[in-house]
């Protein structure tokens, strides 16, 4: 409760401004420790443990790099951190703490961290697993190859896609489930090499200069997600799910209104199977006409 | 276990604090805490959380469920999956949810009526992502008009961006062939300052963005850091909190208003004719175009990075006077009271601590009343400080003794309790102190000293206290302590430390 700066004095003012520079401000050492101790708290003790490597590492690790005549190096990098470890979260830099304090909490670590020895493997909080999903599986995340606004759809049959809601396509699709799920803000590792992947810079030949635009996505009672999107007056809507087949994938198509001709330019990197169940498809581009324009399904298999 | 403020104990004061420490008001005399248990398979990270008008509560995981809890049998049901760090959940009428997560503004309906979401739809996504790990996004809030807002973080040099990003990309600044290199993981150190230590290359990072009923958008107010917590009062005001680093001293809350600039200047590059590169404006520009903050709440003694605002509820089912904002914060164990006022046209404050207590833990992060008037905690930690739960305070409906109210003078406060001070009277001291507005990351207290108090004046019905002071210096945070203050009752003051920023003196209202 306690907000001690209630005891602020003129005194201990005159105290706290007579420090020397990059020296702990105290005249003793036993108060240097204690004041760093009370500027550790304030600071320092929401990711430093004394002896737990937590948000950051421990106290007793922090005195293992910073012994006593590396004082100038610890305010060096508390002012300015870098990071060390790269599983750990980088530091905000403590400018806003006088150097006087922060060579106080250096005295305090040292003082805390005798006779201790770093506890490895405790975690403050149940690490959570990703649990085995039901398949289908629709996820946002973090995707190679494709911009960051990207839907991970995670089917059966050890077949996985990556769909860009920015460019409102699909980018690849590539054998494996569940690594997509991995969540945070690090890019999945897909652990394998698409067998599928679009590289025509536009898909449909409706798009001109309009930018397609995301509406979302449905999901069916299996869990498959239904696309919907807009190119223009257009809505288009996407059903990816399994194919009939292991090592297959079905996208059927559904537009809003039937348009005189069509094309979709299908062109890949791969040497995946595509068949389409209406128009023809030749070097890569699908023609549509008519009432064919409307809905028609593809089939893209394992090569 | 409030820590010491920096440097300003000496060793001869350590007896008086341990004994004080003895006599110090417990929080646990009016409020239990008591955890909720939660489903095994999601991270118990709680990025949102709501009451619905059913009275279940709705909360998102940081694992991208949204799950429902029911209270009568304490049990989890999920209503939808796969979101990206979602950070605030809110009900609409006909029972779908708006959920802010990392790349749109979605709302989940259940359309076939079977207690799950089928319908992911895209509210709002015509903003910027560059796969930089800082671009977290929040909101929405919701004015009675049924005006959204969300709030867009900026991204941080600590890491790059992709090769391809959503928006389009703003080349004034570093060339982004340097920021993609690694496709989002970093930036090499050579490059980094030319970068900013926080950047905003895609619209509108950094800004506050309104949608309207029906579906249009509109860049609403800019300069924010890290604005991690935003919410609509029940006059319609909106509040914003702020993270301390670049441009923040200290951890702001701002009253935020339509094409204000709340002092980061990265969000800039997507002013309307703005040409420039942030990092060339100067200081006193970028001074003279700021609004100044509504309440600062000083780093280390009550809040490093602030979280959710949540207006109070009828004070007879949580104790709290109703009209305040509750705040809570990520490193420090306690929530935030802010009693704002309006002085001379600008809404400012103080702030009180709230719940100090170990009990309470860290990593508040957002915010519910139950319909009995509990509180309901969800906690976060993101790698950073912080924790994971989900926690139910219920107040035990013991009368608490308050400050009430915190006027501003001329020449000092006037401080306003729930009830009649004790026959003694509590003693004051009162300090001060500002912060510097720069481009470093935070700011120490600036220019602190103690202020003396030229008289100090309890009133007939000894429910107020009038503190006379030399000068009030705008732009300056005042620390008001009092010791040993009770009611006439006996019972302690709960939260003797306030922190009143002076946004605007009262010696320079604008005239009426």
């Amino acid at each position: 409760m306690k907000n001690q700066s209630a005891l602020l004095t003129a005194g201990s003012l005159f105290l706290f401004g007579a420090a020397a520079f990059g020296a702990p401000s105290a005249s003793s050492p036993e108060e240097a420790v204690e004041k760093g101790k009370t500027a550790y708290q304030m600071n320092c003790m929401a990711c430093h443990m004394v002896e737990t490597k937590l948000v950051g590492p421990s106290l007793v690790g922090i005195a293992e790099t910073y012994p006593e005549e590396k004082r100038a190096e610890f305010l060096a990098w508390a002012k300015e951190p870098g990071k060390k470890d790269p599983r750990l979260m980088q530091m905000p830099p403590m400018g806003h703490v006088p150097e006087e304090t922060l060579a106080n909490i250096h005295a305090y670590i040292l003082d805390v961290s005798v006779g201790k020895k770093e506890v490895r493997g405790n975690s403050r909080f149940q690490s959570y697993k990703e649990p085995e999903r039901e398949l289908p599986y629709v996820v946002r995340g973090f995707m190679p190859h494709s911009s960051p606004a990207s839907l991970g759809i995670v089917l059966k049959e050890n077949i996985s896609v990556c769909w860009d809601t920015e460019a409102c396509r699909l980018r690849y699709i590539w054998p494996g489930d569940r690594t997509i799920l991995k969540k945070g803000h690090t890019v999945a590792d897909l652990r394998a090499e698409p067998f599928y992947r679009e590289t025509a810079d536009r898909l449909w030949s409706l798009a001109g200069d309009e930018k397609p635009d995301f509406l979302g996505y449905r999901l069916k009672p299996d869990g498959s997600p239904e696309l919907a999107y807009r190119i223009g007056e257009i809505e288009v809507r996407e059903h990816i799910n399994n194919g009939a087949q292991g090592g297959m994938i079905v996208r059927h198509f559904t537009l809003s209104d039937e348009v005189g001709e069509l094309k979709l330019n299908l062109e890949q990197d791969t040497k995946a199977i595509v068949v389409s169940d209406k128009g023809e498809l030749k070097s890569g581009t699908l023609t549509l006409t008519g009432a064919d324009t409307k809905s028609f399904t593809l089939t893209i298999s394992k090569p | 276990m409030k820590h010491l403020s920096i440097g300003l104990i000496a060793i001869a004061n350590l007896a008086i604090t341990s004994a004080l420490e003895a006599q110090q008001p417990d929080w646990s005399d009016y409020y239990a805490f008591e955890k909720i248990a939660l489903p095994e398979k999601v991270d118990h990270q709680i990025g949102g959380l709501t009451t619905l008008s059913d009275g279940r509560i709705a909360a998102c995981f940081n694992s991208g469920e949204v799950q429902i809890y029911d209270p009568k049998d304490q049990s989890w049901t999920e209503f939808a999956h796969g979101l990206m760090t979602p950070l605030g959940i809110l009900e609409e009428p006909g029972g779908s949810l708006l959920v802010m997560q990392w790349t749109e503004l979605t709302r989940l309906s259940d359309t076939d009526s079977d207690g799950k979401a089928d319908f992911y739809e895209t509210v709002f996504d015509d903003f910027g992502v560059t796969g930089n790990y800082h671009e977290f996004a929040y909101g929405p809030a919701r004015d009675s008009e049924g005006n959204l807002y969300i709030a867009l973080n900026v991204a941080s040099n600590n890491g790059g961006v992709f090769k391809q990003v959503r928006g389009p990309w703003s080349p004034v600044g570093l060339d982004k062939k340097h920021m993609d290199e690694d496709n989002g993981r970093s930036i090499d150190d050579e490059y980094k300052k030319e970068a900013g230590r926080m950047y905003s290359r895609v619209p509108y990072r950094g800004w506050v963005i309104k949608i309207t009923p029906d579906g249009k958008a509109e860049p609403f107010a800019s300069g924010f850091r890290s604005p991690d917590g935003i919410a609509i009062d029940e006059d319609d005001n909106l509040w914003v909190t702020d993270n301390q680093g670049d441009w923040k001293g200290t951890s702001p809350l701002y009253h935020v208003e339509k094409d204000g600039f709340y002092g980061h200047p990265a969000s800039l590059t997507w002013k309307e004719g703005w040409t420039r590169n942030p990092l060339d404006v100067s200081v006193e520009e970028l001074q003279a175009m700021r609004t100044r903050e509504a309440a600062l709440f000083p780093y280390g003694d009550m809040a490093n990075s602030p979280t959710q605002p949540i207006p109070t509820i009828d004070p007879e089912k949580f104790g709290l006077p109703e009209g305040e904002l509750l705040i809570g914060d990520m490193n420090q164990p306690n929530l935030i009271r802010y009693l704002g006022e309006e002085v001379g046209g600008v809404l400012q404050g103080a702030v009180i601590p709230f719940l100090l207590t170990p009990e309470l833990g860290i990593g508040n992060h957002r915010f519910t009343f139950t319909p009995d008037g509990d509180l309901l905690i969800g906690k976060i930690h993101q790698k950073w400080a912080g924790d994971e739960g989900l926690v139910k305070v219920v107040w035990n409906h013991q009368p608490l003794f308050l400050v009430e109210k915190v006027h501003l003078l001329e020449n000092g406060f006037e401080i306003t309790f729930n009830a009649p001070l004790g026959d003694e009277v509590p003693e004051w001291t009162i300090s001060r102190h500002t912060y510097t507005y720069h481009g470093e990351y935070g700011s120490p207290k600036v220019d602190e000293a103690e202020v003396k108090i030229t008289a100090a004046t309890v009133s007939d019905d000894r429910k107020s206290v009038r503190i006379t002071l030399p000068e009030i210096k705008g732009n300056y945070l005042y620390n008001l302590t009092v010791q040993k203050a009770v009611d006439s009752e006996s019972r302690p003051l709960m939260g003797d430390s306030i922190y009143y920023f002076v946004n605007t003196p009262a010696s320079e209202q604008a005239a009426p």
